[in-house]
């Protein structure tokens, strides 16, 4: 009975575990001067410093762009691996490669005319 | 040399026929000029569905023998083309409940995009034959309905349904996932007849598995503990992809449900029915006590469909053909019955420019008789009433369960009918039993519109809600044949 659960009692050890060493070293390691001083009233994220009040705006087309780079750049991505095997998958690979590409087309049409890719 | 795997692609017919009308709703939707792309969107995404349709009758037919087809991805039988027949009907109603919406323009054709690519994803859903396309099926329609529910962004809640339900379906997701993971940790294995196979005794991991995958699926199927997202999701979103929502994502998620356990699972039988009991109890006690509270019509039917996935699942539990032949039943006139149900609430919410409440709904049965007789019959249907399908459904159901030796579910389900009778007959009241007096509302815009569309998807919903009571012994015929597919 007891060997049945051992695999799953130590990984739930481990899942709690982890999280519990986390919160518990920041606060054993943490060394807290008493006197408060501009740059702990700031906050933390995961140890990168927010920098200096950023004014500036971007605009949204900045992120829309983004989005649709990476989306995009992700399904040229798997193209290679694909190149990598195509001999052998021979007329299969060619036509599910056809397919990918007019799946990629059919998307790439309707944000074109959509007007997401103009720069407003 | 690398193994290509046999496709057979008549099994996947359904899912190619959805999946590409949706790719072409797409180009409509952006290269059709603008006053021809609504009938044009509504008239590709009608055809897709009626076409899968016909594809999964046909494959229905002749998958008398099931087997797990493209390199065991998914199952061709019998019970997976008894899904999608239900699914496809499912879209086809909701496409003629979608018509009249005032949907903005400039997303017209994204909505039956969408709504052809949710229904692609439930009839793949359904096929699945191992962990990875059941979790591919179920994110495939998932973020389709995710989408679907924020589409009407000037609707309000419309938006805030659509972040709820991508939230609490994403942990839905995640435990899902978490589950299949534990479960390939004990099996080695991800397909549901290897995963039988290679049980050895009872392990923790894979006890603890099965446990993450019954709730990740329970999420989808809206049963209680897990169906928080139930009642703000149904009420939020544009009533038409409500519709569809409680209807189609029901089948798959209890057709899977049922599909996983039994194939998959069947060494751990004695832990998996007692767990669906309680989730089914959990589920009627739920949804038909807070019911009684509701004031909103959407809200009330959503937390009936909560209490009827309890009863859904008392045929799971029940572990034996005769529950996987009444669930399949039950299926038929629930997914009629929800379907029309909220297309009547369409109705009534487009004449007002409302959400539609108990009070606003005073008089509705005498000013458009023909929905609200239909609403009458849903609304007994649900309740089980005899000359509706939903009476054999309750009967079937309870005898599956009997026979399984749990009679005190019976007297659960008994009980939990008879409160439902409050609820549900009080919508029958206030729609005919008001004096016009109370008719606080009047219609925006004059006479309502005739609606055509929308009538005629209500009628065909009355059909099988009236015929499934009728004609119990084809279907019952035709869930045995489904059922067979399913080893017990």
């Amino acid at each position: 009975m007891f060997d049945d659960w051992l695999p799953f009692a130590i990984y739930g050890l481990f899942s709690l575990v982890i999280p519990a060493t986390m919160i518990g070293a920041s606060f054993a390691l943490a060394t807290r001067p008493k006197r408060v001083v501009k740059a702990r009233t700031i906050p933390f994220e995961s140890g990168v410093s927010t920098g200096p009040p950023v004014k500036q705006r971007f605009t949204v087309s900045f992120y829309l762009t983004a989005m649709l780079f990476v989306l995009f750049d992700i399904e040229i991505v798997f193209l290679y691996p694909l190149a990598v095997i195509l001999h052998e998958l021979a007329w299969f690979g060619f036509l599910e490669f056809l397919v990918f590409i007019l799946i990629l087309l059919v998307a790439y049409v309707y944000i074109w005319r959509k007007g997401a890719l103009e720069w407003r | 040399m690398i193994n290509k795997p046999h496709v057979d692609w008549f099994a996947l017919s359904p899912t190619l026929a959805l999946i590409g009308a949706s790719g072409l709703l797409l180009l409509v939707s952006v290269l059709a000029p603008k006053r021809t792309r609504k009938p044009l969107a509504a008239t590709i995404a009608g055809a897709a569905f009626l076409t899968a349709l016909v594809f999964a009758i046909a494959l229905t037919d002749k998958s008398a023998h099931g087997a797990a087809i493209v390199a065991d991805a998914i199952f061709r039988d019998r019970w997976t083309g008894l899904a999608q027949v239900l699914i496809a009907g499912c879209g086809l109603v909701a496409v003629l409940i979608s018509y009249g919406e005032r949907w903005r323009e400039e997303h017209v054709g994204e909505y039956y995009a969408l709504l052809t690519a949710a229904g692609a994803g439930l009839v793949f859903f359904v096929s699945a034959s191992n962990l990875m396309t059941l979790f591919l099926g179920l994110e495939w329609f998932s973020i389709a309905l995710y989408v679907l529910c924020a589409i009407d962004i000037h609707l309000v809640g419309s938006l805030e349904a659509g972040l709820k339900y991508l939230i609490i379906g994403a942990i839905g997701s995640a435990t899902l996932l978490f589950g299949s993971a534990l479960v390939y940790g004990a099996t080695g294995s991800l397909g549901f007849d290897q995963i039988a196979a290679g049980t050895h005794a009872h392990s923790g991991l894979l006890v603890g598995g099965l446990a993450m995958v019954i709730v990740g699926l329970a999420f989808k199927t809206s049963a209680a503990p897990f169906h928080m997202w139930t009642p703000d999701v149904y009420q939020g979103a544009p009533t038409p992809v409500t519709a569809f929502m409680a209807a189609a994502t029901k089948v798959g998620a209890l057709v899977v449900t049922a599909r996983i356990l039994v194939t998959a699972f069947p060494s751990e039988q004695h832990l998996w029915t007692w767990a669906l009991a309680g989730i089914a109890i959990a589920s009627l006690v739920v949804g038909n006590i807070a019911a009684l509270a509701q004031r909103n019509v959407k809200r009330l039917l959503a937390y009936s469909s909560v209490s009827h996935a309890g009863f859904m699942l008392f045929a799971i539990a029940a572990a034996n053909t005769l529950g996987a032949r009444s669930l399949m039943y039950y299926l038929i006139p629930y997914c009629a019955m929800s379907l029309g149900a909220f297309a009547v609430v369409a109705a009534r919410e487009r004449e007002l420019g409302a959400p539609v409440t108990l009070e606003n709904l005073a008089g509705f049965g005498w000013d458009r008789p023909f929905l609200g007789v239909a609403m009458w019959v849903f609304m007994l249907g649900f309740l089980g009433f005899p000359l509706t399908g939903g009476f054999w459904g309750k009967i079937y159901v309870f005898s599956a369960v009997y026979q399984h030796g749990w009679w005190w579910l019976i007297v659960v389900g008994v009980v939990a009918t008879m409160v439902s009778a409050v609820y549900y007959l009080a919508i029958v009241r206030s729609m005919f039993l008001r004096d016009s007096v109370e008719l606080a509302l009047a219609p925006v815009g004059g006479a309502p519109s005739r609606e055509v569309a929308l009538s005629i998807g209500v009628a065909a919903c009355l059909v099988v809600t009236v015929g499934s009571f009728f004609a119990v012994q084809p279907l019952i015929d035709a869930a045995h044949a489904a059922s067979r597919a399913l080893p017990f």
